[in-house]
């Protein structure tokens, strides 16, 4: 008996299956005719996937594309520039995903064949690595935004500026100066007793973020309001700076904006605000948005023992045990306390250790004493092991 | 036959030998880091879930966070695998500097009651809940259970490591095997991995493409040449297929893996395909598997009647290979509807057992519909005899009836879950 007959009228896929037992023949004939050119004609249906600069329109080589989270290779060189060909995907929707160096990810859900040819434009990212060379696979991404805003105490103000956001230049020459003058200085302003490990520089990955139409308001609020997108496409920022020009005059009353302020709204939302010229009021505040360091002059800030390796202790035993612990000298540790001139008294239930001047208190000179030191090489030690 | 399992051995083994070794080793360009990201929303001292989303990125280094709050990332088993610190998310701290050269520090602190805090992390697989701890008064603040992200994820990115492996633990996971079983494991999956190599190798040289999505097709059968035209015609399609020659050898199968769905057949020795489909469903861990019985036989009104809420269709042999496919792709969809849709339903804060019942209803009117319509064509050897059969009949009414109280069953319940999905903005699901 035939093992399947061909009905006439029905194409070469459409066979009528009837078994016969054991005919090996059959099985051998059946294959033939299913893998037959005109078969594999039929089911030649492929997707097309064709990547461009979103900006420009032209082709993009060597983007990587996934197709349902699988890698599904790169777009070509050759041939059409920008494109790859998957074929043969399966009926129904599909998750595609395309990445490319330089530009944004972006993922598309397409629905095969109804869609048999994709083109996605890619954006260019906004992000610009500042030491790319540096290969260490964990540390510290700092990352500045510009602020379209400073500050005016004559009147109290917040003024509009493009300094940064309407040239990039000048915005790189401040990010890189600051980062020379502050980052990469700060074993001169750290106490040698506690060094710092060796590659402390390389600890370290900057970028700036570079956007006309995106800019940070660093008088938004204490610590500065940064727009929603932009976490988004720095997923894994330690800590983001919005830098402004500058802040104009001393603070004369209470209505008066602060200088620099930091905030944490969660893992991979730290931002602080700072000007771009005040170096030692920069230490300050990447003491605390950086290396957990609490203030130590006494006024209405926030308070607690940053355990592990403090610089400030909610008990005086604590302060001693600590400093004797770390061959320093227990009777140094002295109360969070001030007299303030015409005021009542300022006398907190903390106390420190690092003498002065101290970063952490006074902003006109000054290094991190020999606690804060250790706290600070403990976080740069940390960095190395990634997330714990 | 034992001297060719071992020569097929042989070859699956200098297949892997030859093939996987050396791809393996090439380090490709992907690039599969995720991260978790968690909104929380916190109001007066109070912090609640607002969403949770895994996406693809990079994350930020927890170990260099510092604060009074604690988080604790732990695995299915309760173990923690992952700590970090962070501050409290209502103070803004800073400063402004006075003095007649800016000696002094002016502190500026900002307290927020209410507000929103994002933690970003590093996406692991074995992370099942992420808990939030004050740690100056030792109390849980919020706690999150990730596997809703997960799952969600996974059904936009099928394929990627994460999700494989994830769908590799759900079928491997259990009681643990003996020596035994792990050894049948290891054997099966070299033939499922030898397969694939050989489908792919077998393509290649044709010159033909590599399908995309392969699920996989368990096709039962105690005769070969059908396994081979089935699995052909169905490899051919785009699906993995692997056979059992006969009911107890699918029931062992079952065992190490679960297919996406099985075709049965009815007429086998020793275990027929019904009590091999009484077998599946009654083991929790197989009973959600499709299956779609495949026979050369007529189906009787007795079979229909026992078995109808078992089964998601019904093949009569022969058959053409789009209706095989057909079927197949029909009861696949419909699976993908109702995992798709049953994120969504989550979300959209549905009861998940009604709408369980609603899919398991709208699951149960099709196939019932299929089966009433098989039972109502005419049985020409009974026409020729000039006879009827009362139990067809009855059973042909017992199941309209049944339909009809099925469907309007369905219509409330569909009712109550369309409103909540409109209310929170998304669309119905069509059933």
């Amino acid at each position: 008996m035939n093992p399947y007959t061909h009905n006439p009228g029905q194409d070469s896929r459409s066979w009528t299956f009837q078994i016969c037992s054991r005919n090996r023949v059959c099985i051998i004939l059946l294959m033939f005719v299913l893998a037959s050119p005109a078969a594999a004609a039929l089911s030649d249906r492929s997707l097309l996937i064709a990547v461009t600069d979103a900006e420009t329109g032209s082709g993009l080589a060597a983007a990587s594309v996934y197709i349902d989270g699988r890698f599904a290779g790169e777009t070509s060189a050759a041939d059409i520039p920008g494109t790859l060909r998957t074929d043969d995907p399966q009926q129904g929707s599909h998750m595609i995903r395309i990445t490319a160096p330089g530009y944004q990810s972006l993922s598309k859900k397409v629905i095969f064949p109804d869609e048999s040819v994709v083109r996605i434009g890619l954006t260019r990212n906004h992000l610009v690595s500042l030491n790319p060379e540096n290969k260490n696979p964990h540390t510290i991404s700092i990352i500045f935004i510009p602020s379209s805003t400073y500050y005016r105490t004559s009147d109290n103000s917040k003024v509009r500026t493009d300094t940064y956001s309407g040239n990039e230049t000048r915005l790189r020459e401040d990010v890189t100066r600051v980062i020379s003058a502050v980052f990469n200085n700060l074993d001169r302003v750290t106490d040698p007793a506690e060094p710092l490990p060796a590659d402390f520089r390389d600890r370290f990955t900057f970028y700036y973020y570079f956007d006309p139409a995106l800019t940070a308001d660093a008088f938004s609020g204490c610590a500065g309001f940064v727009p929603p997108d932009y976490w988004n496409s720095v997923t894994f920022s330690d800590l983001t700076i919005i830098l402004y020009p500058r802040y104009e005059g001393w603070y004369t009353n209470a209505s008066s904006q602060p200088v620099g302020c930091f905030m944490n709204s969660g893992t991979g939302h730290s931002q602080l605000k700072i000007p771009a010229d005040r170096d030692l009021l920069f230490l300050h505040e990447i003491g605390h948005g950086l290396f957990g360091l609490v203030d130590t002059y006494c006024g209405e800030t926030d308070y607690f023992q940053n355990d592990p390796y403090p610089n400030v202790w909610s008990t005086l035993d604590a302060c001693r045990a600590g400093a004797t612990a770390d061959n320093r000298d227990p009777s140094r540790c002295r109360r969070i306390e001030q007299d303030v001139p015409d005021s009542i008294s300022c006398r907190k239930n903390f106390w420190s250790w690092d003498p002065d001047p101290d970063l952490m208190k006074t902003t006109n000179s000054g290094t991190f004493g020999r606690a804060s030191t250790e706290r600070i090489a403990y976080i740069l030690t940390r960095s190395g092991m990634g997330s714990p | 036959m034992i001297a060719d399992r071992l020569v097929h051995c042989c070859i699956i083994l200098l297949i892997i030998a030859c093939f996987i070794m050396p791809v393996a080793a090439v380090p490709g360009p992907a690039d599969y880091e995720k991260s978790l990201q968690i909104r929380l929303g916190y109001l007066d001292g109070k912090y609640s879930l607002l969403s949770q989303e895994i996406i693809y990125g990079k994350s930020p280094n927890l170990a260099i966070l510092s604060g009074p709050f604690r988080g604790v990332i732990t695995d299915s088993r309760g173990s923690e695998i992952m700590t970090f610190s962070l501050m409290d998310p209502g103070i803004a701290a800073g400063e402004s500097v006075t003095g007649p050269s800016g000696t002094d520090f002016v502190p500026y602190t900002e307290r927020r009651s209410a507000g929103e805090m994002s933690l970003v992390l590093p996406f692991t697989q074995e992370m099942q809940t992420v808990s939030l701890f004050d740690t100056g008064t030792g109390s849980l603040l919020v706690s999150a259970d990730i596997q809703p992200a997960y799952t969600l994820f996974c059904l936009d990115y099928p394929f990627d490591p994460d999700c494989t492996a994830r769908a590799v633990a759900r079928t491997t996971t259990g009681t643990a095997p003996d020596i035994r079983q792990l050894l049948v494991i290891v054997f099966l999956e070299s033939i499922l991995v030898a397969g694939v190599i050989l489908s792919l190798t077998t393509r290649r040289k044709a010159g033909q493409p590599l399908p995309a999505v392969q699920q996989t097709v368990l096709v039962v059968d105690d005769s070969p040449d059908i396994i081979e035209i089935v699995s052909y015609a169905l490899t051919r399609k785009g699906y993995h297929c692997v056979a059992a020659s006969g009911g107890q050898e699918c029931l062992d199968f079952l065992v190490v893996q679960k297919p996406d769905v099985i075709l049965l057949d009815i007429v086998m020795e020793p275990l027929d395909g019904w009590s091999t489909l009484r077998q599946i469903k009654k083991n929790p861990e197989t009973k959600s598997i499709p299956v779609l019985m495949l026979t050369a036989n007529k189906l009787t009104a007795q079979d229909a009647r026992h078995y109808h809420i078992c089964i998601e269709d019904y093949i009569r042999k022969p058959f053409r290979e789009e209706e095989l496919s057909a079927a197949i792709e029909q009861i696949l969809a419909r699976k993908k509807v109702l995992r798709e849709s049953l994120a969504i339903a989550r979300k959209a804060g549905v009861d998940k057992e009604k709408f369980c019942q609603l899919a398991a209803l709208s699951t149960r009117v099709s196939v019932d519909r299929k089966i009433i319509s098989i039972l109502e064509k005419p049985d020409e050897e009974m026409l020729a005899a000039g006879k009827t059969d009362p139990e067809k009949m009855e059973v042909i009414s017992e199941l309209i009836q049944n339909t009809r109280s099925k469907e309007v069953q369905m219509e409330e319940l569909k009712s109550e879950i369309h409103q909540a999905f409109m209310k929170k903005g998304f669309v119905p699901p069509s059933w």
